[in-house]
């Protein structure tokens, strides 16, 4: 490979070009990398239509199906007690709950995923109940529905029942800024 | 345990004879297939690891869901659709071959064609040496012994 | 007490990173035609920074086993409750310890190498050290300013938060130990290299010089893979030993390299070519050995093997991989003209063709490995979309490459340099070649159809066949001049040819290593069951009954043990008891698989958890996977023929050294 570079000039140019190219690339890319988390995944799920549920609810009897939101824009939030983020969101949840129940502009649920009544019961005791139903996904069966990979998660799904947002982290009310006006909820 | 009570233990074994086995379980006949397909999807709450090898109850239950698949009969692609529609691309362990992932996949054999340039053209370039030691005790090049060389 | 002896850890930590900037500057003055009582100083500074680094690294043990919790790092990575063994691995177990560790070891290396070469290359030595000693900077500055193992942690907590339960295992005190010693290894490769490009000199003097260098970071790194390969195996459960995973590549990068590095020398030394090329290896394997540390620990991507995430010490090592690559690749676009290579390549079917294939060969595998680890940060840079790349494509793309090179390994040696006629190349490898197709024809026959695995068989069935015929005919050889014995001619072989019975040796381990992974990766059995106690099932040609679940517990764990009889035509062969455990302190829980291995293969259980008042096991047939391990010390062993080599150095006219040869022993 040496004889090669010395007396063809052209090639000798050529793999200087290319190893400098690709040595500007790689350095450009791993500094564009620093600035990302490398465990956040795009939800597949924004812009398709929302999957169906019929969950038991976590607080007496009956159950959270999907059907009851149609024609209303849903707001998704998938939670569990052993989520230690999902302590953080608490208070941006009840907020958004009341107003939810206040305007009735829009419908908010929870979905309590991979845990114990027992356990998210005691965790709502302790932080304070949500002014709105969730449903029980023991398995994490609705999460693969979902695509959810991290605990908390946030749906926006607008009236027409398509996904038009997922929000993987504790919501906060700039998030919420941004995504409520997607499903057409003024904030 | 220590070696010796480790032998003690199999001599006990041995000595006393077997309980029949109460039950001898099989594996359920579909579960080759299933470790096939788990090993291709990715565990999205880990950090690379695939379903099979992953011990996160994410992974775990989409195990129980691969398995339900499987025993309804499904197919691959089917199965591989069905995961791609929720968590996308990212938990197909192989990537996709469209898209930017025709990239990846064509990269080998961009390099296979360069290697092969660069490997003709180091061998081509063959001559006499510059040193006066070096005498040219090379045959020309004919491309049934150049085949010989490339496996 | 304590307080003071830490203190002069972090104080004998930033006294070194002076030192290395003292050593560089005395060491350029030096080199630029300074006074030669400024390299005399340089070279003490380098060896006072060993001594440093040796004390800081006892004094962080030493925190360690005291549990000083008024360390931090020793807070966060120790426990009262951790057996003396983790205590002293911990040291290395995160982070900031680790660097030290790697530090220390480029502190030892580099004074090695200047004692070793201070006589015979001293026109490079100011280049050399002052090389050594920027990459020492660079690494200090790191540990002093942004990962200070040393740190101290107030109001001192009562006890430690533990040592990661994955981590608490022997394993941790072999691999990554071995596994640095490799990468920092290439470091003095890479110190002459610099020097050779910056006085112009590229002939085979630094060639010479390093070939035991490279040999020897080769020889640790392969080790330090094979160690994790290992220590994955029977630790995380699966069954399996390489996962294709981000930081498993990232130490595969710089052994392909290396493995081409290797090879390629010898065409230099024999025949004075790929001078260019060489150096261009040498600085890319270092400069890989960089992006390995920099993958690893800056958070950039994920992995289970990733270190703790902070994104200024990436951007810091970013840094320093970007200097390094610029004075690296620089010098080498800087002196490509001036470099004239003296010799062609004669004829296809000699060493130097197979050697350019082999290096090919081994850069395609070290571009697709890098490409395919950063292609899907590229992808995500580029369009917000995220897609992976795992073993799935790894495997289809890298095992046809590999078997390439596993049949150029077999060839390669016997080839002579500068060519050999055609016909007695057919003859060398007819019997070999059939003895391959055998092999394929007869897993063929016994039901195997992938055309692939058949492949596979067969190369590596001619490998063997071929890299033991070779040895035979070395053998043969001696004792036809010799007129003795088959004994005696062995004893004279391997003792007169170290280097060549060595490479072949090698190559011996590698084969052994490669049939290993077709027979473990390609034939594996595997069941999932659920056992109730008293049940039973059956893999490969045992029967294994579940006999109980026993409560049991370590030092700072709690657990259940399945107890599992292994029968074999009905009688009882051996126990195997696969745990789960639980660590409080963390909060985590591991499992500890039960191997019981035979030269055939080995059985491996695992246990997933409990149900119903019985287990779930993945039990798994894995063959030939012992054929891994002793292949690695079949490597092991010819690397430690070839570097017992007797050197035959160039000395000065009025030399008096009595040359002391083999770095690092």
């Amino acid at each position: 490979m040496t004889d090669l570079i010395q007396s063809v000039d052209r090639a000798r140019r050529f793999w200087k070009f290319t190893l400098i190219t690709g040595i500007a690339a790689l350095l450009v890319l791993l500094g564009l990398g620093l600035t990302r988390d490398p465990s956040r995944v795009p939800s597949a799920l924004v812009g398709r239509e929302m999957p169906a549920f019929d969950l038991p609810l976590l607080d007496g009897e009956g159950r959270l199906v999907s059907a009851e939101a149609a024609g209303r824009p849903l707001v998704l939030n998938f939670w569990a007690s052993w989520c230690v983020t999902c302590r953080q969101e608490h208070p941006e949840l009840v907020r958004l709950g009341l107003a939810a129940r206040g305007s009735g502009a829009f419908a908010i649920a929870g979905i309590n995923y991979r845990d114990t009544a027992e356990h998210a019961l005691r965790f709502l005791d302790r932080e304070g109940h949500f002014p709105y139903l969730s449903g029980l996904d023991p398995s994490g069966r609705l999460g693969i529905d979902f695509g959810v990979y991290g605990m908390p998660e946030t749906f926006f799904v607008d009236a027409s029942g398509m996904v038009r947002g997922r929000h993987a982290g504790p919501l906060t009310p700039e998030v919420l800024a941004e995504m409520l006006p997607r499903i057409g909820v003024t904030p | 345990m220590s070696r010796a009570a480790r032998l003690a233990l199999l001599a006990a074994l041995l000595a006393t004879p077997l309980p029949a086995p109460a039950q001898v379980v099989s594996e359920a006949p579909e579960e080759a297939r299933v470790r096939e397909l788990a090993r291709t999807l990715r565990c999205p709450v880990c950090q690379s690891e695939s379903i099979l090898e992953s011990r996160a109850g994410t992974a775990q239950e989409m195990m129980v869901l691969l398995r339900e698949m499987v025993a309804a009969g499904q197919g691959d692609t089917e199965i591989a659709e069905f995961f791609r529609t929720r968590y996308g691309d990212f938990v197909m362990l192989a990537p996709p071959r469209e898209g930017a992932g025709r990239i990846i996949w064509a990269l080998p054999l961009i390099l296979v064609l360069l290697g092969a340039g660069v490997f003709a053209a180091g061998l081509r370039r063959r001559g006499p040496a510059r040193t006066p030691a070096d005498t040219v005790t090379g045959k020309p090049l004919d491309a049934a012994r150049l085949r010989e060389m490339e496996p | 007490m304590n307080l003071t002896l830490i203190g002069f850890g972090g104080l004998a930590t930033a006294l070194a990173l002076v030192l290395t900037l003292f050593a560089a500057a005395q060491a350029v003055a030096a080199g630029r035609g300074g006074s030669p009582a400024r390299l005399v100083a340089a070279r003490n500074a380098m060896l006072a920074i060993a001594a440093l680094l040796s004390l800081a690294f006892g004094i962080l043990i030493h925190a360690f086993t005291t549990s000083d919790f008024s360390v931090a790092y020793v807070a966060q990575n120790s426990n009262l409750a951790l057996p003396m063994l983790y205590k002293i691995t911990a040291t290395w177990g995160a982070h900031e310890g680790s660097l030290l560790l790697w530090a220390w070891y480029l502190a030892v290396l580099s004074a090695v190498a200047v004692g070793l070469h201070w006589r015979d290359h001293p026109l490079s030595m100011p280049w050399i050290i002052a090389t050594l000693a920027l990459v020492q900077a660079g690494f200090l500055a790191l540990i002093v300013f942004l990962s200070n193992p040393f740190a101290a942690l107030a109001p001192q907590p009562l006890d430690g938060r533990d040592l990661n339960p994955l981590l608490q295992d022997p394993g941790l005190a072999f691999h990554p130990p071995v596994l640095y010693l490799g990468y920092v290894g290439f470091a003095v490769p890479f110190a002459f290299a610099v020097a050779a490009m910056i006085r112009s000199h590229v002939g085979l003097e630094w060639v010479s010089a390093v070939r035991r260098w490279v040999l020897f970071a080769w020889t640790a790194l392969t080790s330090g893979i094979i160690f994790g390969g290992y220590w994955a195996y029977y630790e995380l459960g699966w069954g399996g030993y390489w996962a294709w995973d981000p930081v498993e590549n990232a130490s595969l990068m710089p052994w392909l390299t290396g493995t081409a590095l290797m090879h390629s020398m010898m065409a230099q030394e024999r025949r004075h070519m790929f001078r260019l090329w060489n150096l261009f290896l040498v600085v890319s394997t270092f400069l890989l050995t960089l992006l390995g540390t920099f993958l690893v620990r800056s958070g950039v991507l994920t992995s289970v093997h990733a270190f703790a995430v902070d994104p200024a010490r990436g951007a810091y090592i970013l840094g320093f991989l970007g200097l390094a690559i610029l004075a690296g690749y620089g010098l080498l676009i800087w002196r490509a003209e001036a470099i004239e290579s003296e010799a062609r390549i004669e004829a296809p079917l000699s060493r130097e063709a197979g050697l350019l294939a082999n290096n090919v060969i081994l850069l395609m595998a070290a571009v697709i490995v890098v490409a395919g680890t950063l292609f899907p940060l590229a992808v995500e840079v580029v369009s917000e979309e995220k897609l992976s790349v795992g073993a799935p494509y790894f495997n289809r793309v890298m095992v046809p490459l590999m078997l390439v090179v596993v049949m150029l390994l077999a060839m390669g040696p016997s080839v002579p340099w500068r060519g050999m006629p055609s016909r007695r190349f057919l003859r060398q490898f007819r019997l070999p070649a059939l003895g391959g197709l055998g092999a394929a024809a007869l897993a063929a026959g016994l039901g195997t159809r992938d055309a692939l695995t058949l492949a596979a068989i067969a190369v590596v069935g001619f490998a063997a066949l071929a890299t033991l015929a070779d040895i035979g005919r070395s053998v043969a050889a001696r004792r036809k001049v010799a007129g003795c014995g088959w004994a005696r001619a062995v004893m004279i072989a391997f003792g007169q040819g170290r280097r060549r019975m060595g490479g072949l040796v090698v190559h011996l381990g590698i084969v052994l290593i490669a049939a290993g992974m077709i027979g473990s990766g390609l034939f594996q059995e595997a069941r999932t069951v659920h056992l109730m106690p008293g049940a039973s099932t059956q893999v490969h040609r045992y029967t294994l009954t579940l006999r109980g679940i026993d409560d049991t517990t370590g030092a700072n764990w709690q657990g259940r043990r399945a107890r599992i009889s292994v029968s074999e035509g009905g009688q009882v062969v051996a126990m195997m008891r696969p745990e789960n455990r639980f660590y409080e302190t963390r909060g985590m829980a591991t499992t500890e698989t039960a191997i019981r291995s035979e030269p055939g293969g080995d059985l491996y259980i695992f246990v997933g958890g409990e149900q119903d008042g019985g287990i779930v096991a993945q039990i798994y047939w894995n063959p030939l996977v012992g054929w891994v391990w002793l292949g690695w010390m079949v490597v092991l062993t010819g690397a430690g023929l070839s570097l017992a080599e007797r050197v035959t150095r160039p000395r000065p006219a009025a030399a008096t050294t009595a040359g002391r040869e083999v770095p690092a022993e």
